[in-house]
């Protein structure tokens, strides 16, 4: 009897688990749950993975300078300095001009942008053109007389002919807006002058000496030669150079003769 | 100092998150929100210190004024009157340096975050607003409105978040797992807007709008450029924006939405500093059903507004106004004919109408903007492509196609569609998804700090 029992009531405890209704709630509820669980592990990674790199960006640019030259400005923390906004200025000159490695960071963005499109090169010499990388440069701007044509007298390119002794001084802005190699002659004589030196030519800029520039092309001959670059006598005496770096020395003032 | 400076992102912002953890309180975060809201806003030119306290200190007493003489109209509107004076001939002579452009260290090339000075500005002015509608509670602990007003994060692009919806959250906010996973995938994505997508726009702007090689392509991609260049780099600083704001446990909305052919010219305005427009519509009554004399001008106030917030010049009030006559113009008759439309139509019609309008711009004289205008037409044209244009154009074309994703509503479903699709296969097909966002995410920001940091170096 006993026995008989106990084999209905395991017939009938096994039709209990069969009971399906129940079952698909909690299934649902947890597959939600591995769901849920399954995001935030994903989200954990995620996570993870963009802080280290952060972290280890922030301390990598922190730790490591890229500068040879230790620049002391002597500019230490004072109320003085702080509120002037010199002492922030100066930090952030500093991180900036000490990122680690920037010639290697050069050469990877280089690398980087062959995957931006068609046509790019290691060492690209459209980018470094000043045309592209002008922002300020605008020549839909209204010009003064409404004549578009003419060439702005700020823009001024002082080119020397070239003549026999073969001495080609070029004076443009150093600004790099001013990208048009515009050829003006009709400078006022007495805003510039070109003096005699020993070594190099100098050519001064009165009205703005602090864009002058001087490029010197030098051209092989074989000897100092003198050029009147001017309707008037002006020397100019000079030997094969290069001018890496503007000179704005004027050692005379405008010659008269 | 802006969010995407090397010194921001990889000094200010993971110190700041860091020394935020340590304390769960609300208050602490807050003082630690503050100091570095104040370093970071007076970066260089700490004298707005001094700016910062007198308008909030201000701005609290207005508020407490009027809600204590509630019953007194003319005194709460005088004392409202009062604080809009205020703020506004702030925004006007440090944020727009109206008085002070030739002095060298006010100069406009050095202005005191023009933009975040309109913001902090707008802000003030809703408070002391708010409070004299009824619409939140006067603020005693001028502490809460200190974070309210400085918050770094709120700062630079927005979102012009009401007193009211964030006062809690200033009280009482968390910092968990997740919102810190999406505010930090927020600011690379953000990041990765303003370093790559800008830059490559700015190329090709330069590249088609260059006076000297004019073209019709070119103005036509030069200005296309243009207004690509300035919706990435806003909607890029509002992404870093919000994600600041999460990883200090904020939770607001975003500044900006999808331009949907739907919402037509004014719905595409909406789109673009979506809280700012809609405070200003308020405030000039745009939402309500008005007859058409004051629907007019209500909006031709609102668009004027609007432009002098962003730029108190010439062109950008011209610009406001024809833009709000635009507005004006669907509002009134051209809603129904143009709903009808085909999408790709609508679209047509947007990029039409925000060239012509928003090309203004650019220009700062009407010389410049009709000869470009004719040049758009092919008037008087001899060549149609440049080869610098094409050249700027063929070098980036893999981050242009990753941007017209970015900003065509119908494309960026489909793609989130297909990811979405992907990972509903099965769960190991979801961890593929996922860990492809990760390793995307990880790039981005990677390839960005490179970008970067070689710039700076060169």
């Amino acid at each position: 009897m006993d026995k008989k029992t106990t084999q209905f009531n395991i017939v009938h405890s096994d039709d209990e688990y069969e009971v399906p209704e129940e079952c698909e709630a909690a299934e649902e509820a947890a597959e939600e749950l591995a769901e849920t669980n399954m995001e935030e592990h994903y989200s954990f990674i995620n996570l993870l993975s963009i802080a280290v790199i952060m972290l280890f960006a922030c301390i990598f640019f922190i730790a490591v300078s890229g500068s040879d030259i230790v620049e002391d400005n002597n500019l230490s923390l004072t109320f003085k300095t702080f509120f002037s906004g010199d002492y922030t200025q100066a930090l952030e000159d500093s991180y900036n001009n000490s990122i680690p490695f920037p010639d290697a960071m050069k050469a990877v963005e280089e690398r980087i942008s062959l995957i931006y499109g068609i046509g790019n090169r290691v060492t690209d010499p459209i980018k470094e053109t000043p045309d592209n990388t002008d922002s300020n440069h605008n020549s839909f701007d209204q010009p003064a007389n409404n004549d578009s044509d003419d060439p702005d007298e700020n823009v001024i390119t002082t080119t020397a002919k070239p003549q026999d002794g073969e001495v080609t001084t070029t004076k443009k802005k150093e600004d790099k807006k001013n990208t048009t190699t515009t050829t003006a002659i009709d400078r006022p004589e007495e805003t510039q002058s070109t003096t005699t030196t020993s070594t190099a030519s100098t050519t001064t800029n009165n009205d703005k000496p602090y864009y002058t520039v001087t490029e010197t092309e030098p051209i092989v001959q074989p000897g100092p030669t003198t050029t009147t670059t001017t309707t008037k006598a002006t020397e100019t005496t000079t030997q094969p150079t290069e001018t890496s770096e503007p000179t704005t020395e004027p050692t005379e003032g405008p010659s008269d003769e | 100092m802006v969010y995407s400076d090397l010194i921001f992102i990889l000094g200010m912002f993971p110190i700041m998150t860091i020394i935020s953890l340590f304390d769960r309180s609300a208050e602490y975060k807050n003082l630690i929100l503050i100091v570095c809201s104040l370093l970071f806003f007076s970066w260089g030119r700490p004298f707005v210190f001094c700016l910062i306290f007198l308008s909030v200190i201000l701005d609290w007493i207005f508020g407490l004024i009027i809600s204590k003489n509630r019953e007194n109209k003319a005194l709460c509107r005088i004392f409202l009157a009062l604080d809009i004076i205020m703020n506004v001939s702030l925004m006007l002579i440090f944020g727009q340096n109206i008085l002070y452009n030739k002095v060298k260290k006010l100069s406009f090339d050095a202005a005191i975050l023009p933009l975040g000075m309109g913001y902090y500005m707008l802000r003030g002015i809703s408070y002391v607003y708010d409070v004299f509608k009824g619409n939140c509670k006067v603020e005693k602990n001028i502490f809460c409105l200190l974070t309210y007003m400085v918050s770094l994060h709120f700062m630079l692009v927005g979102p012009l978040v009401r007193y009211g919806d964030i006062e809690p959250q200033i009280r009482k906010r968390e910092v968990t797992g997740a919102k810190l996973n999406e505010g930090l995938t927020k600011i690379v994505f953000g990041f990765g807007k303003v370093v790559l997508l800008a830059g490559v726009f700015e190329q090709i702007k330069l590249a088609g709008l260059n006076g000297n090689e004019i073209t019709t392509l070119g103005c036509w991609l030069g200005m296309l450029s243009f207004l690509a260049q300035y919706y990435f780099l806003f909607t890029g600083l509002s992404d870093m924006a919000k994600g600041l704001g999460l990883t200090n446990g904020f939770v607001y909305p975003d500044n900006y939405t999808d331009i949907e052919a739907d919402g037509l010219f004014t719905g595409m305005i909406r789109s673009f500093n979506t809280t700012v427009v809609d405070f200003f519509s308020e405030i000039f009554g745009c939402k309500k059903n008005m007859n058409k004399v004051f629907t007019f001008v209500c909006y031709i106030l609102c668009g004027l507004a609007l432009s002098i917030w962003y730029q108190a010049k010439v062109n950008f009030i011209i610009v406001g106004l024809c833009a709000a006559v635009l507005c004006i113009l669907e509002k009134l008759f051209l809603e129904r004919p143009l709903s009808k439309l085909p999408a790709v139509v609508k679209y047509i019609y947007l990029v039409l109408t925000a060239l012509v309008i928003f090309g203004g711009l650019y220009f700062d004289s009407f010389y410049g903007y009709k000869k470009w205008l004719f040049a758009l037409a092919g008037i008087n044209m001899k060549y149609t492509l440049s080869v610098s244009v094409k050249s700027a154009v063929l070098k980036n074309i893999t981050l242009i196609i990753i941007s017209f994703f970015i900003v065509c509503p119908p494309a960026k479903r489909a793609f989130c569609n297909l990811f979405k699709k992907l990972s509903q296969k099965s769960q190991a097909a979801y961890g593929r998804v996922m860990i492809s966002k990760t390793i995307m995410t990880v790039l981005i920001f990677a390839v960005s700090v490179i970008t970067l940091a070689a710039e700076y170096a060169s």
